[in-house]
């Protein structure tokens, strides 16, 4: 193993998320490297002392705010149809980073931090810093997403839950994400997280694929508690797609006759 | 994932083909340990037809009572002439009852669609987690369970009071009713129902975010003062100038923060009001 990729490495074995075979070659390799052994030790007391800090909490106004955009953002698709979300989102981005779970803000504090100094000593110039954030920055956002997608995929639905919630959050939600809440939609066998999924769904006014799937979605949902969100999203979006799968929503005479009501209003809103 | 490589297997029958005791209720008592009983054991427990009641005690096993009632097809009880193939005579198949599996600290208890009444009374250890599914028959009840609790029925009511208010509970007909005295704050707490109310009672020092969605006649009735957020979603539907009605929706969601805020808590539902408690 040579020092670049040993570098590389050392988060790894922080979290322990090596095989044996890896980290007993990245060890063979840190007894040798003079180098690599003192990054090794700096990295370790980093982490140790990262370990330290008291668990931050999201506060009251972070919701607040969330459930403010949310609201807006409900407002806007209805009478817009579609717009740009992603510049709020941005916008609210420094909010954001106070979201994560302890391990994991500790995680993306020290991969930013690492990375920082990195790149003012390899970069020496503001321009690479720069880029280095950036870079950085949105695997912040990616490490929240590994988080969301694991809750996702727990047992416990009350983990799952909190799985959505921070997805919700995600300042640059990536398709695996996407993918991931779609799936939950139509799959989790829990009515409370199949409805917190259609909530964080929101945010995704303007993609097709996702107002595709949400259309394709409502046929398949069994409780009455999700037809209605959905048909509500469906409205909000102004899909004009989805009045076929409202149609047959109100053809169907398994469905309960609010949710049908609910369908004929939402027919003529989006026609 | 240790635990579930090192499968310690245990799989109970519980045969409730009791001797026929027409009209009279037979019940049937069985006790099983987790097999790693130091740490927190699941339970998950899956009927068609039957009440659910589990209550957390100080001990280390699952204790399952059930009440077989006068469906069980016995000796004694002979079956009807089969009017679906006429002259022949059905065949009680064995293994009518009750199956327990547990493997790697996980007990699963299920019910083949039978005919009858399998209600359940069952104790656990306080830490245990949850996963309670019927559809008709009775209410699922949960008191003083601190694992967390994920609670789905169909046609009845969900109770759970003391725990540690780590709950998804989903009902489509019947009350979602939950009362605890301190919430832990971790895990989010959500209470969904499609006909009934929803009912919570917190503790006065409770943290929490609220988000409280009613439609239809519904309203939130509140112990607390709560500092609202956002309020009533109103969408107009004039339809007049094309022969239409005119109907204002209300569709009321509440996000509030409780005592600076905490906890996650979703309460939802259609056809119902929501009232939120202060424990006395």
């Amino acid at each position: 193993m040579n020092c670049p990729e040993a570098k590389n490495k050392l988060p790894d074995l922080l979290q322990n998320s090596l095989d044996a075979a890896e980290s007993a070659r990245l060890r063979e390799h840190l007894q040798s490297c003079p180098a690599c052994w003192q990054e090794w030790q700096e990295l370790h007391e980093t982490w140790s002392r990262l370990g330290l800090l008291p668990e931050e909490q999201p506060g009251p106004e972070l919701r607040r705010d969330f459930y403010r955009m949310l609201e807006a953002e409900r407002r806007e698709a209805a009478a817009a149809g579609r717009r740009p979300w992603r510049e709020r989102l941005l916008a609210w981005l420094p909010d954001l980073r106070r979201l994560q779970p302890a391990m994991q803000l500790a995680a993306a504090v020290l991969v930013v931090a690492v990375g920082f100094g990195a790149g003012l000593f390899i970069g020496r110039n503001d321009r690479a810093a720069a880029e280095k954030i950036e870079r950085l920055s949105s695997e912040v956002g990616r490490l929240q997403q590994q988080t969301s997608l694991s809750l996702l995929s727990q047992p416990s639905a009350t983990a799952r839950l909190q799985g959505i919630t921070l997805a919700a959050q995600n300042p640059e939600p990536g398709i695996e994400l996407r993918r991931k809440l779609l799936m939950v939609l139509d799959g989790d066998p829990s009515v409370n997280v199949r409805l917190q999924a259609v909530d964080a769904l929101y945010l995704y006014a303007g993609d097709p694929e996702v107002r595709a799937a949400l259309s394709a979605s409502l046929a398949r949902q069994t409780a009455p508690q999700v037809q209605v969100a959905l048909i509500d999203l469906l409205v909000a979006f102004r899909e004009k797609q989805a009045a076929s799968a409202l149609k047959k929503l109100m053809a169907d005479e398994k469905i309960l006759p609010e949710v049908k009501q609910r369908a004929r209003a939402g027919v003529d809103l989006i026609l | 994932m240790n635990i579930y490589k090192k499968i310690a297997l245990v799989v109970v029958f519980l045969f409730l083909a009791l001797p026929a005791l027409r009209g009279e209720e037979a019940a049937e008592r069985v006790a099983v340990p987790f097999s790693d009983p130091g740490k927190a054991g699941r339970l998950e427990v899956s009927l068609i037809n039957g009440a659910i009641t589990v209550i957390g005690y100080e001990g280390k096993e699952v204790i399952v009572e059930s009440k077989a009632q006068a469906q069980v097809v016995t000796p004694a009880a002979p079956e009807k002439p089969s009017s679906k193939y006429p002259g022949m005579k059905r065949l009680a198949a064995a293994g009518g009852g009750l199956r327990v599996d547990e493997a790697g600290n996980v007990m699963k208890i299920t019910s083949p669609p039978w005919k009858g009444d399998t209600s359940l009374a069952i104790r656990v250890p306080l830490n245990t987690s949850l996963e309670l599914h019927t559809v008709n028959g009775g209410d699922i009840r949960v008191e003083n369970v601190s694992g967390e609790i994920d609670a789905s029925h169909v046609n009845g009511d969900i109770v759970i009071a003391r725990g540690s208010g780590a709950v998804a509970a989903h009902t489509v007909n019947g009350k979602v009713v939950a009362s605890f005295s301190r919430l832990d704050g971790k895990k989010p707490l959500s209470l969904v129902t499609f006909n009934g109310d929803v009912d919570l009672t917190l503790p006065a020092a409770a943290k929490a975010n609220l988000k409280m969605s009613i439609n239809n006649e519904g309203e939130i009735y509140s112990d607390f003062e709560l500092a609202v957020q956002t309020e009533n979603v109103r969408s107009v539907e004039d339809e007049r100038y094309r022969h239409g009605r005119y109907r204002l929706n209300i569709e009321k969601t509440v996000v509030a923060a409780l005592n600076g805020g905490g906890q996650e808590i979703t309460l939802n539902t259609f056809n119902g009001d929501i009232l939120l408690r202060k424990a006395k």
